[in-house]
């Protein structure tokens, strides 16, 4: 690395440091609140598209035909809402998963097959 | 249940980019790249195309796609952005000063004065690599810097520990041996040169670049 370049990782290192001073002294206007939220947003977004995308790639480990049709035919959000209304309505009961975001489509349906086998035999 | 919880790496690095990816903390990195272009453009003659939000979104896509790597266990992710924005302009001011010396108003000259100026500009910088550095914005800044810490040498510790790329806390106690509250002292006196210096380096650029 040459003098020049040392100079300017330092000169950067201290108006980075400073950048971060400054910016505590900043007022978070409703025009910043805006444009952060909405490249937060954008992030997020594209963060559960890769979260996606992976899922899909997974291998599922649910055996074919153990899922009701009824159950099929849902889509991932009202899984996790029959989930959510199942857990609600039974705290006694233990539900392997309480996070969804990192299941898979087919994972999901099979949980909720899982449980309401487990109330409909009344375990 | 059938499935066990599976927590690859990947999904463990999305769930700390997921939680520390706050609109709060969008806010603060957005302020803190406002500050920063402004801190770096009234140092030097170079001056933003882009907008912070603009700046903040690339870092955010790159991260994401892979094309820069963040690691959750070595820095957040508030820092690492404004450290990926830091970096990019570092490279832009890099590039700056290689082709100050090419004219840019193609109104008045043909694409052919306009390509010799250029390859003539890259051959000079290519012969004179020592007088290019020599005369770069940010040593003339650093050599003022250097003059006004003057004999503090915990604040000079700390700029000789960042132009080697010890650029936190941890990296720096650990490269110059001090302690914590020996840093914490130093760092508060190194924003104090820092803010000195912001008045008047300017000039001493465009006499240099004049």
């Amino acid at each position: 690395m040459t003098e020049s370049q040392r100079d300017l990782r330092a000169f950067m290192a201290i108006a980075q440091a400073s950048a971060v001073e400054d910016a505590k002294l900043m007022p978070t206007t409703p025009d910043i609140k805006n444009r952060a939220h909405a490249i937060a947003e954008m992030a997020r977004d594209r963060l559960a598209s890769l979260a996606r995308e992976e899922r899909a790639k997974r291998p599922s480990n649910v055996v074919s035909g153990a899922i009701r049709a009824a159950i099929q035919a849902l889509n991932p959000t009202q899984v996790v809402a029959r989930l959510t209304e199942l857990r609600a309505q039974h705290p006694d009961m233990a539900f392997a998963h309480l996070d969804y975001a990192h299941m898979t489509d087919e994972d999901l349906r099979s949980a909720l097959e899982d449980a309401e086998s487990l109330i409909e035999r009344g375990d | 249940m059938k499935t066990g919880r599976i927590t690859s790496p990947q999904q463990l690095w999305r769930t700390q980019f997921d939680r520390q990816l706050t609109d709060e903390m969008s806010e603060r990195v957005l302020k803190q790249t406002i500050a920063l272009v402004r801190k770096v453009e009234s140092k030097t003659p170079w001056r933003d195309v882009l907008t912070a939000d603009d700046r903040l979104h690339a870092v955010i896509v790159k991260t994401l796609d892979g094309r820069l790597r963040w690691d959750p266990s070595r820095v957040d992710l508030e820092r690492f952005f404004l450290g990926a924005i830091a970096g990019e302009i570092s490279h832009e001011l890099e590039r700056t000063k290689k082709w100050q010396h090419v004219s840019l108003d193609v109104d008045n000259q043909n694409a052919d004065d306009l390509e010799r100026e250029t390859s003539d500009s890259i051959e000079a910088a290519r012969d004179s690599k020592q007088e290019v550095s020599k005369h770069a914005w940010w040593s003339i800044t650093m050599a003022e810097f250097r003059r006004v810490a003057g004999n503090d040498t915990a604040v000079l510790a700390i700029v000789e520990s960042y132009s080697r790329d010890k650029l936190t806390r941890r990296d720096v106690i650990a490269h110059t041996g001090m302690s914590s509250r020996q840093y914490h002292a130093a760092y508060q006196r190194l924003m104090r040169v820092a803010q000195k210096i912001d008045d008047g380096v300017r000039d001493l650029i465009m006499q240099a670049i004049a």
